[in-house]
């Protein structure tokens, strides 16, 4: 993919939010600007009624600090910089160059499956055939991600993913949110810990021979971080990467590594992977059920303004109970009924805190249902990855 | 603005000086204009008034601000979202919204290659106003934090390095966000044309 045209192409479209606005008025904003200080000055002097409490972290914050999280957003650096950044006195970096050569190469494979080591690891292997555009990731807790991006329907142009959840014991298929990965994760990972975010303090190469095969060790020692990655020296392909982390006295307190093996067959089902026949399959994508989750979702994006309403006028804050949204939505008692909130002495002022979801969806889905969050955005998620 | 610079405007607002706030305003009140008009769409008098709002709020609670939450820009922003959200739930825009996926739905060539960014979307259709709508629901359906992300990054053509500054948050974690929000944009984009 060309992600500067890709970037282009969306900016373009983007861009059509400009059309029509204008110009900032500022005389009005002169205006505003006294009459805003006067506000602020008479509300610091009085103090606010309704203090906003600290929130504990919850769940999610904890989420966004995993491992897996690390790994997703290391996927997101691209070759290209990768390659453009490491340039070390004027020359660019061999390291680099060879991990940006094994990753073109790791495209030309039928099958990629990179394994780690399942101590310590919450994400132990991944699967990638970008002919039949099948990515997997497995869990150490058993959990399976089966993307499909061919699995094109009438109904969904984008592929299906399967999602095996061993605490429930069921498989969940919904509508895939992407395209398959530029990059694996698990690759991508050591790719970031090449990347410059720190100084390099030595990068060294040396050949060797492993079963039978010539092979290049790359390694980079990067402040307190040992990496070395074993390239094929025939394919370009990468069979072996170990990260170590160091003490100040050079003795190392923890690894981690993976292995990559290329073979021609590979797992084309959720089931090739390991996921249990007996579980049972709740299809998310289709007919009705499609129809009774964007319903849900629409109750919810409803309820999600109304609190934006409430706290408006009572301090930021989210209701202590949903009865004091009376006069601010309609149909309440449906959300009395069917929607368990838990918003009370929440701020609407830290986005992405869970307020409420849908019981209704749990009967029907096990663990799976509709999460508004306090910037009044839904999502359809397993509800034990946000709520204790 | 430099965290220095930041950090100082925090501490005065949670003290109540007047300055603080003088020189909060100044930094943002164009900046908080632009957005708003972007997100609500052009009429000067709406967005006047939801500019009005948004610092009205920000004054209101200035002095709760907390920097461990986010910078300055993030916290307007977020109040600045609330207001345009509270607008759209007025204005019920199920009107216009119809009338645009009318357009969409009459629209010849490979819509969803358009939507993935693997085709050029053709000049005309760029320039339509039905499409700045379609944008702007979208846009209005994603949580704050992508919403921020995609304008800077897609119609303020900022950098990721600046991004990260100006939402303090390292630069591989903007780059992740941005492939999520993109994929967010894309989901919301093909509900509201479905």
């Amino acid at each position: 993919m060309n992600d500067k045209k890709t970037d282009k192409r969306i900016s373009s479209i983007m861009s059509s939010v400009d059309r029509g606005t204008n110009e900032p008025d500022k005389q009005f904003l002169e205006k505003l600007r006294e009459r805003s200080a006067s506000e602020f000055v008479v509300h610091s002097a009085h103090g606010n009624k309704k203090l906003v409490k600290t929130i504990n972290i919850s769940k999610w914050r904890t989420i966004m600090k995993s491992r897996i999280t690390k790994i997703a957003a290391a996927a997101v650096i691209i070759i290209g910089v990768i390659i453009g950044i490491h340039h070390s006195g004027g020359s660019i970096d061999p390291a680099s160059v060879a991990l940006a050569r094994a990753t073109e190469a790791m495209k030309r494979v039928d099958w990629i499956h990179i394994k780690i080591p399942p101590e310590e690891q919450i994400w132990i292997e991944e699967w990638i055939n970008y002919d039949l555009q099948i990515h997997i990731r497995k869990y150490a807790d058993d959990k399976i991600v089966f993307e499909n991006y061919e699995a094109k329907t009438e109904d969904n142009e984008l592929g299906l993913e399967y999602v095996y959840d061993p605490k429930t014991n069921s498989i969940s298929i919904n509508p895939s949110s992407g395209r398959i990965v530029e990059v694996p994760f698990l690759w991508q990972e050591q790719l970031d810990y090449f990347a410059k975010i720190q100084p390099v303090t030595a990068i060294s190469s040396y050949k060797s021979r492993l079963k039978g095969r010539n092979i290049v060790i790359y390694t980079v020692l990067r402040n307190s971080r040992l990496s070395e990655v074993v390239v094929d020296e025939k394919t370009d392909l990468p069979v072996l990467r170990n990260s170590k982390v160091l003490d100040k006295n050079g003795n190392v307190i923890g690894q981690d590594s993976a292995i990559f093996e290329y073979p021609h067959e590979g797992p084309v089902t959720i089931y090739d992977v390991g996921a249990p026949k007996s579980a049972k399959v709740f299809n998310y994508y289709s007919g009705n059920i499609a129809n009774i989750l964007e319903d849900s979702a629409n109750k919810l994006r409803m309820l999600g303004v109304s609190i934006m309403m409430y706290g408006n006028d009572n301090g930021d804050t989210c209701p202590d109970i949903l009865r004091e949204l009376d006069g601010y939505i309609d149909n309440l008692p449906w959300y009395l009924d069917n929607i368990e909130y838990f918003g009370k002495e929440k701020s609407l002022m830290d986005p992405g805190t869970p307020i409420a979801y849908d019981k209704t969806l749990l009967l029907k889905n096990g663990q799976m249902t509709n999460i508004l969050f306090s910037d009044g955005h839904v999502k359809f998620t397993n509800i034990k990855d946000y709520i204790q | 603005m430099d965290k220095n610079t930041e950090q100082k405007i925090a501490q005065g607002l949670q003290k109540g000086n007047r300055q603080a706030w003088l020189q909060l305003y100044e930094a943002y009140a164009e900046p908080v204009w632009r957005n708003i008009s972007r997100l609500a769409g052009g009429d000067p008098a709406t967005v006047a008034d939801l500019v009005q709002e948004t610092f009205l709020a920000a004054a209101r609670s200035a002095r709760n601000f907390r920097p461990g939450r986010g910078t300055l820009w993030v916290w307007l922003l977020t109040i600045a979202r609330r207001q345009v959200a509270l607008y759209y739930r007025k204005q019920k825009p199920q009107i216009v919204l119809n009338q645009a996926r009318q357009w969409w739905a009459g629209l010849d060539g490979e819509k969803f290659d358009w939507i993935d960014a693997k085709a050029d979307m053709p000049p005309d259709i760029l320039e339509s106003q039905e499409l700045a709508v379609l944008v702007r629901l979208a846009l209005s359906e994603l949580p704050g934090d992508y919403q921020t992300l995609l304008l800077a990054k897609y119609v303020d053509n900022r950098q990721a390095e600046e991004i990260a500054e100006q939402i303090d948050c390292s630069e591989t974690a903007v780059r992740s966000k941005l492939a999520r929000a993109r994929k967010a944009f894309r989901k919301a984009f093909t509900r509201l044309i479905s």
